[in-house]
This record gives structure tokens, sequence and C-alpha cells, in this order.
């Protein structure tokens, strides 16, 4: 990886800008901080491509969710702006796309995912050649992404990322999130 | 609380003083709509005995919603300690140890400590005084102001305004499970395999077609009744609405749940010397605990009309609840009229 790493200090997501009723009310105060404190980030441009690398600590691990409803995956989604005026934290507005890429801990696939506003989140098949590799060594989850082709990063330049820790049953809107848009170009 | 204001509210009332736990309603249900992997520990229609920890275990206390209505936070049951992991038997080495020296007994796989009705038939109190228990089958209520449609973030579940049923969006579900949270009855489910929720959707087709439920249909008692609540001739509106005796399950909650309860009747308890001492079996306090305040008017209710007919009396209550003709359990065609497609048995 040819960029520099980058140490993140990352928010919890707001809850109470959640949509319906229960979520908001259920698990107010639970943003007082985040789940997942921080991350390191490293950016790389190979011609054609993204290379994002991301690591942050996550000591209880969930890989495997088969078989039990009460578990949640580790997670991790990038994000780019469709629009200079796409907002970040609510991961997009009508009309203010975002787009970007979902790692699961539980998935050998990755997930083109697409948003405009809070959930309003699309999964897709990712594009041919994005592809990753992972490892959780010492606590921490290493994640490499290598995203040919993503346009919307291309033009943009600046990525929101999001973590979701599954022992803490992170899930939807439950998650720790980058405090801005990071400018990557 | 999100507004659903319905045209129709298909519904259903369960009379308790008839329910033998024999659970054909549940295999019925879970064969027709619960056989893949994901679900395996799914049972939308369950019967548990109460007193009793219930299906999935402590769904009264892991809910989202307090005692006042309130959201709360609620919990997520887990499959070993809540819902209890669906057996695997060792079926094939019983049959293969027929011809060997030695029987092998049926038993599951594992060690399983949790099931569904892991506590049938204990019920409580002291044997000969007071011992009591009854059956509870439960389904979705299809809540006019549905908990786990309020929790979906994603708006993956909805009410039909046509009858009120409540469904969830699988294509548009995440799996986030808030609902399976929220709801403070735990009837929303999530499967495993396919990672979306899902939940009883009162036989909808069925329903469309004008033929109840398959838990009711195949319900041995006859203690199901199906129709619309604003049917004035159906059965649910004379039960819930007239003979105000069928009850809703926790109307604390507020969520305004569309199944309903004749609360059970029991016998007398008894003194130290074997006499009845005019109290119930199972205590008051326990049924108001399920089925609010008005659960001694509802009780009164039933009796004084029971004892109308013993007298010999005319009861229109009491012919409704023996079901002498069964077919007027189910009334989802217009005016009161037996659905179109129902046949009569």
């Amino acid at each position: 990886m040819a960029g520099k790493p980058r140490k993140i200090e990352l928010m919890a997501a707001p809850v109470s800008m959640q949509p319906g009723g229960y979520v908001a009310k259920a698990y107010a105060g639970r943003d007082k901080g985040p789940m997942t404190p921080e991350l390191v980030l490293e950016v790389a441009r190979p011609p054609g491509s993204w290379r994002i690398r991301l690591r942050w600590p996550c000591p209880e691990p969930v890989t495997d969710v088969s078989g039990d409803p009460a578990l949640f995956p580790d997670a991790a989604a990038i994000f780019a702006p469709q629009q200079e005026e796409s907002p970040w934290v609510t991961m997009g507005a009508p009309g203010l796309g975002v787009d970007g890429v979902l790692w699961r801990a539980d998935s050998e696939e990755l997930r083109a995912i697409g948003a405009e506003g809070l959930g309003s989140m699309k999964r897709d098949d990712a594009p041919t050649g994005w592809r990753f590799a992972t490892k959780h060594e010492q606590g921490d989850w290493q994640l490499e992404l290598t995203l040919p082709g993503w346009s919307t990063l291309d033009a943009s330049g600046r990525i929101a990322i999001a973590i979701w820790r599954g022992s803490a049953q992170d899930r939807g809107g439950l998650k720790s999130v980058t405090p801005s848009w990071i400018d990557v170009g | 609380m999100s507004e659903t204001v319905n045209g129709r509210q298909v519904a259903m009332v369960m009379d308790l003083n008839k329910c033998l736990g024999c659970q054909t309603c549940t295999v019925a249900c879970k064969k027709l709509w619960n056989r893949d992997t994901g679900a395996d520990y799914v049972y939308w229609n369950s019967v548990e005995t109460l007193p009793g920890q219930g299906y999935p275990r402590r769904w009264q206390e892991t809910g989202g919603r307090d005692e006042a209505g309130g959201v709360k936070r609620g919990e997520i049951p887990s499959l070993e300690g809540e819902y209890g992991r669906a057996w695997n038997f060792n079926v094939k080495d019983v049959v293969n140890s027929n011809s060997k020296q030695g029987k092998t007994w049926l038993r599951p796989d594992g060690d399983p400590k949790w099931g569904p009705n892991w506590d049938e038939d204990r019920g409580a109190g002291s044997y000969p005084e007071d011992n009591h228990y009854f059956y509870l089958p439960r389904i979705c209520n299809h809540c006019t102001h549905p908990a786990c449609l309020d929790a979906c973030p994603r708006s993956a579940i909805d009410k039909r305004e046509e009858d009120g049923i409540v469904l969830v969006d699988q294509d548009r579900c995440h799996g986030y499970r808030f609902c399976v949270e929220a709801c403070p009855y735990k009837k929303v489910f999530f499967d495993t395999e396919r990672q979306v929720a899902n939940k009883c959707i009162f036989c909808m087709p069925r329903v469309e077609e004008g033929v109840a439920p398959a838990c009711a249909r195949q319900c041995p008692g006859r203690l199901r009744f199906v129709g619309y609540l604003d049917d004035e001739e159906g059965p649910i509106h004379k039960l819930v609405n007239v003979w105000k005796v069928a009850l809703p399950l926790h109307p604390e909650y507020g969520l305004e749940p569309n199944v309903f309860y004749v609360p059970p009747m029991s016998p007398s308890a008894m003194d130290a010397n074997g006499r009845p001492t005019g109290e119930p079996r199972i205590p008051y306090e326990t049924l108001e605990g399920l089925f609010g305040p008005k659960v001694r008017e509802a009780l009164a209710t039933v009796e004084a009309e029971r004892a109308k007919r013993k007298r010999g009396e005319a009861s229109e209550l009491m012919d409704l609840l023996i079901a002498y003709d069964w077919n007027e359990n189910f009334q989802l065609g217009l005016g009161g009229a037996v659905g179109p497609n129902e046949e009569r048995v």
C-alpha cells in the first residue's frame, strides 16, 4: 500500500434520527459513545482502481451467525457521495445519493450498496473485480478492499465509513461512523 | 406510534375453555408455512402451558413495551436460551437396533436444556388444594398499532388496508430484527438461512379466498372463531363487542391486538380439609395479568349464561361458544355469510 495510514476517530451514528418510532426511543443514549472508537485507514490508487485498507479493534469477532437469531455479524461499509451535497450521516438524501461497498464477516462476497437517506439502503451484487482480503489478528479486524472502476469515488474523492460490531448487536443505524466525509483523492 | 387506520380488520377469538393443548394448530401452521431449515425453530402458532415460561421463554418480560404501553428496549430471544433448538432424533439407529442385541432408544441429539413446551402441563399451585394450568394458543395478534411496524427503520412491515393483516416485505427486510425485539408478544421471527424476518400471515392466501386460517380450520376443539370485527352478524363482533367475553392479550401494551380470548373458567380451589373455597383455581390475578381488568366481568357473563343453559333456557352465547355448527365459527364472507370458498364440514 502506497497510502499513509491515518488514524480516524469514529462517532456513534445518532439514534435520534432513526426512522420509525422504536429505535430512537429504545436506544436513546446509546450514541453517547461509539462501539468502535477508531480505525486506521490507508488508501492507495493503483491505475483504474482503489485499494482501501481498514484496521479497527474488535475483541470479540462474530463471523458465523448461522442458526441463531440473536447473533449479528461484524461488518463494514465504505461509501462515496454521488453529489457534492450528499449528506454522509444519513447515507444520502432523496436525490442526493451515496454508493459503495458492504463487507460482512459472515459472507464470502462483497455487496454493492446504494442509498438516498436512512432506511433506503439497497444491496446488490458487487461489480466484477471488486474483492477483499481480511483477517482478524491481535484483537483487530484488517480488511483490504480492491475496488476497480468505482466511478463515484473517482469523481468525488471522498468516502465515509461505517463499522458494525456484531457482539454489541450493532446493525442498521446502530453503528460507528466517521464524523464527516474523508478526503482520499 | 404509527397510525394504522384500516378499512376492515380480520380477527380471531379463541375460547380457552375448549383448548386441549393438542398442538394440532401448531402442526397445521408449521407444515403449511415453516418447513425451511432457517425456520426450524419458528412456530407462528404455538400453544403454551400457563402458568409457565411460554414460547419463547420469558416472552412476557422481553418485549419492547412496558406496562404503561411505553417503548422500552426489548430483547432478541436466542436459539438455545429462549426458543430451543429443533431436535434431530436418532431414528436410523433405533430402526437398525431392532435386529441387534441391546435396544437403542429414541433420543434427541445433544443435551437440550429448553424447548417449546418444555414445561408443558406443569402449571402452578399445590395438589390437591389449588393446582392448575391452562393452555394459551398464540399467533401474531395483527395489532391495530403494530410494534413491529413501528420498529422497522426500513418500512418493510405493512398493515393491509383491506383486512388489517400485518405482513413483512422480505424483499425490503435487511434482517435488523428490531421488529423481533420490539414485539411484546414475540411473534416476529427471523429466518436464519434467508436472513429476513418472518411472521404469521393470518393465512392471507386462504383468507383472500374466504377460507379460515389453517390453525383455526384444523382445531379439533372448535375453539377458534374467525371473522371481521365490523361484521355485526359474525361471531367476532358478538363475542368481543356484544357479549364482551373475548378479551385481548396484554391490552396494557396499547397495541390493540386483534386476537381475543375467552378466559378459562376453573373449578374451586379446596381448603386443607378438601372443601371448596369458592375461589377459582386459576387466580383472577393470573388471568388479569394476561387479559386485563375485564376478566371477572367476562367470566361472570360466561358463568351466568352457562347457568341459564343448564336450566334449559336459551343462551345465544352458549350456542355460539359450543359451536354446534362449526361452520358458523368462520365468517369471512360479507354480511355474516360463511366464506364463499369455505367447505361446510
